[in-house]
């Protein structure tokens, strides 16, 4: 009975109108985006190695130089662009990029999209030169193009399996045979999966093809690993909104109902729900102070240092060498204090997304987009880690030139005493050099698996639902 | 005739489950939405308001030119509470100073530079995406969904032609679209007049009515092109399949698309101005190090301090050289930093007409679809978009060449520049400062007596004045009035006008044509 | 049957379909004022296409229909001010109650004045049970509903019905019902033309019966001429017998 059910419908389907239209639309975006992504990508990956010039010949002139050279320079650690970024991009392009390391200190500030350059000060402008773009509802991935559109495909092909066939006349038909209730929404059910499924593994396929064939974005195999991952992730996901229709087929009397409240559906959970949280950024809860109060913050530190050393300071004044020994053991204080503040901030700042994260939950599409920014390695999960290298690279730096110059004071944080630092040129091969380290699959998967466990649960309550509902349908 | 079919159609419509869903989904969405931006406005000009006052303030209290940092303010608008723009993703106030023309805002609400995840709703974009999909749904099966279930066969089974029914569908359509938008419309203003800290003038009436009234053009060409579409198929299906393909993608694929695109190729093309700066900069250097080298400078005595008012006071009591010193550097320095942040201005337009450039292909492309079309104008009309940011920094770089002036009409780059006290001398003074001169005529190395001499200086605490800045020029900034707004978006009113004129003739040439059987 | 004029008329009609069907094959038909014509046929024989041409949904490809002298084709509306139609199986406005559908096709119709009462009584005539009055349609059974459909024609008060198998799925009493109604409007002198495929109804209620095949007119007998040959014999040799077309 199964067999002859499952034949009909599939036979039905790929002779279909809507099957071809799928393959055809589904298709066609892929790769129109794939082509979009590599003229993209080649931009940012100069931009990348840009900065990765501009860094090497700060280390160069360092290394020739240490004393003298431009230890005030400032090291731009950015995110490399990785290719993973044409799975998910999760907003990458318009958060910040990395951090400005201010060598020989504890200094790292968030670097932004774009600083303004005239030389008076620093901050986030918006300039005339700029694109002003609007926020944007969406991040260009294939993740969006799966929790968009092919969504909205599930839901249409889904929507009528039951209520079609009962105006069609058929559903009496069928059921007046000795076949299972079950069968037909499981064969309903895999119909819909394989129509979706079909291109969109097909459209993979030839994307990945592009994406070696032109050379200019580099596949490990870790990309397979985690494009295979997507597929994974992405079919958890639409089954979410193949039941969706399914259930809206189960719970409607007419087609017409069923379509509707199956789009209402797709609206809400796609469009609304996941870009609703985004106003309670003005809560108080959520607020953080802007860039220029957290700078002006860091400065009071250092000004209720200088305040609290004062005296001790102003006694030594006429003894030059006294005084600097003071500077020297209180800077490195001073320093951490105020990389402390920026710290506690950024954390902060991280924190309240992951709390608006967390509220978006609800949501299967959020639950799929944290998934694969998870398993692909982007985003802020991306970031965080990031920060973590950037910061134990920064360490490390100064723990090699302190060790390289004989560590005379202690602790000196070469900033205020340049003569602590060794005027001998240092070899350039022995420098630390920022080099960026993947993301483990191990942590990535770990990072992944709540949001995937809810997709699961999400199905599982869905299945079950369809097929109470549809055991107690009535067929007339 | 027609308001027969106008009234049924209404009635129907308001009745279905369809309707009753989107305009609960909208009322709930924009109030929800219309209460947070409202405490975020009041947010906003609570810190233009203390910004104002506090720039004030400062102003009053300015004891030298080097000190003086006006900033300009961007007032927040009550509009924005409706279309919330680009207003809170872009700074709020403007540093005035003569070395730098102003090219952009600072400060801002958007603190969190990770916040651009999280997008949010407004009036505009509730209406944008609930209420098209309510028009689609209104519309998409208006003759269709008659034809299938036999009552279209039946209603042209009298002496009423067919035009008349196609209208009365339509204005059954606008009329069931209208009375919800009304609704949200008049919410959305009730909530601003009942907050007292609100102050609203008439032009923010005149501007929502406009909105209301571009609303209503925009919805009537999503119902005209729902009617067709309906009117050229032979299932309600295939009808809804296809309007909502081009919801989806008017709606949200493209304006992602267009301006993804114009945001990279805009940053592909604006990179003159940080390729060149360094070489303006270091122009700039050379210039003020080789303008410097003519004037002798003193011997050095002097190293920095803490605080700028012990500085203040050394130069003060320092050798009369030092003073002249002093005069003369400030004034060759500054002004060859005005000049040069003339240049700096003119390597910058070159990249602000490359990025208008592409904005303006941008725009027409958007404009040329009814929902980016209507977003625009929207964004007009509330004053929230680019183009009024754009104004406001025009603006800006006007008053800074009128402040300029200023400065040069008060000789702010002499004595005043730096020096806060009175040229007068007391007796106290004069004394001290012929033994510092005694010492450093000598020879002395004066590092060591600095401290001492300063302690003394210290003592003596000279009278501080502050400027007479009752001249300084002020920045005004007024929005549009409605005629000006409606003469801006004139090309895109014309472009929602026609297409409701066209996909009304193709509405009604389809229908004309349209066989009504049922099993046709 | 008077010297008057017919109040429907088909002229030597045809029509051929775009995929090459010719639904409808030189058709003349005289509808007279009092008098019941029901044209029998199988499906697909061509009677809902002749009810389509008098309404002008479709196109004629030779002759003309008349509606009381009007020609349909010229001058649609006019014509259509003067035939009423009664649909098979119309769903009507779900969400609105009896009277509020047959308010607004009154309305459609050019009966712009009446009142409550008058409504009702054309529905209470058509024998539509009083509580439905006020119910919404999408409860309606199909009798109910069929009902309610003949009430708009009557309430058209046009000197033509058309009727497309109107009896199509009703129970025995309410076709007998439905019938009784139709007796009634020919005794006031309305020109009714019916399809249907209730051989035992049309010869109940047909003045004049025609059996239509594949397009054509084969046969047309009146009451009197009925009572001494078996209408159902004729009609099932007709059925029974070769295909028309070679």
């Amino acid at each position: 009975m199964i067999k002859y059910m499952l034949k009909r419908q599939v036979v039905e389907d790929i002779l279909s109108l809507t099957f071809l239209i799928n393959f055809v639309l589904i298709l066609g975006v892929v790769l129109a985006f794939s082509l979009i992504f590599l003229s993209d990508y080649r931009g940012q990956l100069a931009d990348y190695a840009v900065k990765s010039a501009k860094n090497e010949r700060t280390l160069r002139h360092f290394s020739e130089d240490p004393r003298n050279a431009n230890a005030y320079a400032n090291m731009q650690l950015v995110m490399k662009p990785r290719a993973e970024r044409f799975i998910s991009l999760s907003y990458e392009d318009r958060s910040p990029q990395g951090f400005y390391f201010r060598m020989l200190s504890y200094e790292l500030r968030v670097l932004s999209r774009k600083e303004d350059v005239s030389g008076i000060g620093w901050y986030i402008p918006v300039t005339t030169r700029e694109f002003i773009s609007p926020p944007a509802f969406f991040s260009p991935d294939l993740t969006f193009i799966v929790q968009f559109l092919l969504s909205f495909l599930a839901v249409i092909l889904a929507f009528n399996a039951v209520t079609g066939e009962k105006e069609a006349g058929t559903l009496r038909l069928i059921y007046s045979n000795p076949a299972k209730r079950s069968h037909l929404v499981a064969m309903k059910y895999l119909s819909a999966m394989l129509t979706l499924g079909l291109p969109l593994l097909l459209s993979l396929i030839i994307a990945t093809v592009m994406l070696e064939v032109s050379s200019i974005v580099p596949l490990a195999s870790g990309f397979l690993y985690n494009l295979m991952m997507f597929a994974l992730l992405s079919f958890l996901y639409l089954s979410v909104f193949v039941l969706i229709g399914l259930f809206c087929s189960t719970v409607t009397r007419t087609s017409r109902h069923s379509l509707v409240l199956g789009l209402l559906f797709w609206l809400f959970l796609v469009v609304i729900l996941p870009k609703s949280p985004g106003l309670l950024l003005n809560l108080k809860r959520f607020d953080v102070p802007t860039g220029e109060r957290i700078e002006s913050l860091v400065e009071k530190t250092s000004q209720d240092f200088q305040e609290k050393y004062k005296k001790e300071a102003m006694a030594l004044r006429d003894n030059e060498e006294a005084f600097m020994r003071l500077v020297n053991r209180v800077g490195p204080e001073v320093d951490q204090a105020r990389q402390g503040v920026r710290d506690q901030y950024l954390t902060r700042k991280i924190a309240i997304v992951k709390t608006l994260r967390k509220i978006n939950m609800i949501s299967p599409a959020s639950l799929y987009e944290y998934a694969t920014s998870s398993v692909a390695g982007t985003g802020i999960f991306h970031f965080e880690n990031f920060w973590n290298q950037a910061r134990q690279f920064g360490n490390g730096f100064i723990s090699f030139v302190k060790q390289i110059s004989g560590d005379k004071e202690p602790s000196s944080p070469f900033q205020f005493d340049i003569r602590s630092i060794t005027n001998k040129p240092i070899d350039y091969n022995a420098i630390p050099k920022f080099e960026e380290k993947e993301i483990r699959p191990g942590e990535r998967i770990k990072e992944a698996l709540p949001y995937v466990a809810l997709l699961a649960l999400y199905n599982l309550f869905l299945f079950t639902f369809v097929f109470y509902k549809f055991g107690r349908y009535d067929v007339r | 005739m027609i308001r027969t079919i106008i009234k049924r159609e209404f009635l129907d419509n308001i009745l279905s489950f369809k309707f009753i869903a989107c305009v609960l989904v909208a009322i709930i969405l924009t109030s929800v939405s219309t209460v947070f931006l409202r405490s975020d406005y009041l947010a906003r000009l609570e810190d233009y308001r203390t910004g104002v006052t506090l720039n004030e303030r400062n102003l009053k209290e300015v004891p030298v030119y080097s000190y003086l940092a006006p900033k300009v303010f961007k007032e927040p608008n009550p509009l924005s509470i409706f279309v919330s723009g680009i207003e809170r993703e872009t700074g709020t106030y403007a540093d005035i100073n003569h070395r730098d023309i102003p090219a952009s805002l600072r400060g801002g609400l958007i603190k969190n530079e990770f916040s651009h995840m999280f997008s949010f709703f407004d009036m505009s974009s509730v209406i944008t995406i609930i209420f098209t999909l309510l028009a689609i749904l209104l519309s998409y099966n208006a003759i269709t969904g008659e034809k299938e279930e036999g009552m279209l066969s039946l209603s042209l089974a009298n002496a009423v032609p067919r035009y008349k029914i196609l209208l009365g569908k339509y204005f059954g359509i606008l009329i069931s679209l209208a009375v919800p938008l009304a609704l949200l419309f008049l919410m959305g203003i009730l909530i601003v007049l009942l907050s007292r800290d609100i102050e609203v003038s008439a032009s923010f009436f005149f501007s929502m009515t406009l909105l209301f009234g571009l609303s209503l053009l925009y919805l009537s060409s999503v119902a005209f092109i729902g009617l067709f579409v309906s009117a050229r198929t032979k299932k309600s299906f295939t009808s809804l399949l296809v309007l909502l393909s081009v919801y989806l993608i008017t709606v949200f694929l493209l304006p992602l698309a267009v301006n993804g695109y114009a945001g990279r190729v805009t940053s592909l093309r604006t990179r003159n101005f940080e390729a060149n700066l360094p070489s303006v900069t270091d122009a700039r250097e050379k210039a003020i190090e080789q303008s410097l080298d003519k004037i002798r400078s003193p011997r050095t005595w002097l190293l920095p301090f803490p605080s700028r008012r012990g500085t203040m006071l050394l130069k003060r009591i320092s050798p009369p050289e030092f003073l002249d010193y002093f005069k003369k550097t400030v004034r060759i320095q500054e002004k060859l930093m005005e000049d040069y942040a003339v240049k700096i201005e003119s390597l910058r337009e070159i990249d602000d007409a490359a990025a208008a450039a592409v904005r303006r292909w941008r725009n027409i492309i958007l404009a040329m679809m009814p929902s980016t079309d209507f977003t625009r104008m929207a964004d007009l009309t509330a004053e929230t978009g680019e183009d009024n940011l754009l104004l406001f920094v025009s603006k800006l770089k006007t008053y800074w060449h009128s402040y300029v002036h200023y400065l040069d009409e008060k000789n702010a780059f002499g004595l005043k520049y730096f020096y806060p006290y009175p040229e007068e001398f007391t007796p106290q003074e004069k004394d001290l400062i012929e033994r510092i001169n005694k010492d450093y005529v000598e020879g002395k190395q004066l590092a060591g007596y600095r401290g001492k001499y300063l302690e003394e200086a210290l003592g003596v605490n000279p009278e501080v004045q502050n400027l007479d800045l009752s001249g300084l020029p002020a920045f005004v900034f007024h929005g549009s009035n409605i005629t000006d707004k409606i003469g801006v978006m004139l090309p895109n009113i014309l472009v929602l006008i026609s297409y409701n004129l066209v996909f009304l003739l193709l509405a009604h040439f389809s229908f004309n044509r349209y066989d009504p059987r049922k099993d046709a | 049957m008077t010297n008057q004029q017919p109040i429907l008329k088909a002229d030597d009609l045809s029509k051929r379909y775009e995929d090459g069907v010719l639904a409808v094959d030189h058709l003349n038909l005289n509808i007279y004022p009092g008098e019941v014509y029901c044209l029998l046929g199988a499906n697909g024989a061509g009677k809902t296409t002749t009810i389509n041409l008098f309404l002008n949904f479709i196109p004629p490809t030779t002759g003309t229909c008349y509606v009381n002298g009007i020609d349909v084709t010229k001058d649609p509306l006019e014509a259509k001010k003067y035939v009423s139609f009664v649909s098979e199986n119309v769903m009507l406005y779900g969400n609105f109650t009896a009277r509020q559908n047959l308010d607004f096709f009154a309305k459609l119709g050019g009966k712009t004045n009446l009142a409550k009462s008058d409504y009702y009584q054309v529905m209470r005539r058509v024998s539509l049970q009083e509580k439905a009055f006020e119910q919404r349609v999408k409860n309606f059974s199909k009798g109910m509903r069929q009902k309610l459909g003949i009430s708009i024609a009557v309430i058209k008060d046009a000197p033509g019905i058309l009727l497309d198998e109107p009896t199509s799925g009703l129970d025995p009493k309410a076709a007998e019902e439905f019938l009784e109604i139709l007796e009634e409007l020919k005794k006031e002198g309305k020109a009714i033309l019916m399809s249907t495929h209730d051989i035992f109804r049309a010869k109940e209620i047909g003045d004049r019966v025609g059996i239509m095949k594949e397009g054509r007119l084969v046969m047309e007998r009146t009451r009197e001429e009925l009572q001494y040959e078996d209408l159902v014999k004729i009609y099932i040799d007709y059925m029974k017998s070769e295909p028309l077309k070679i």
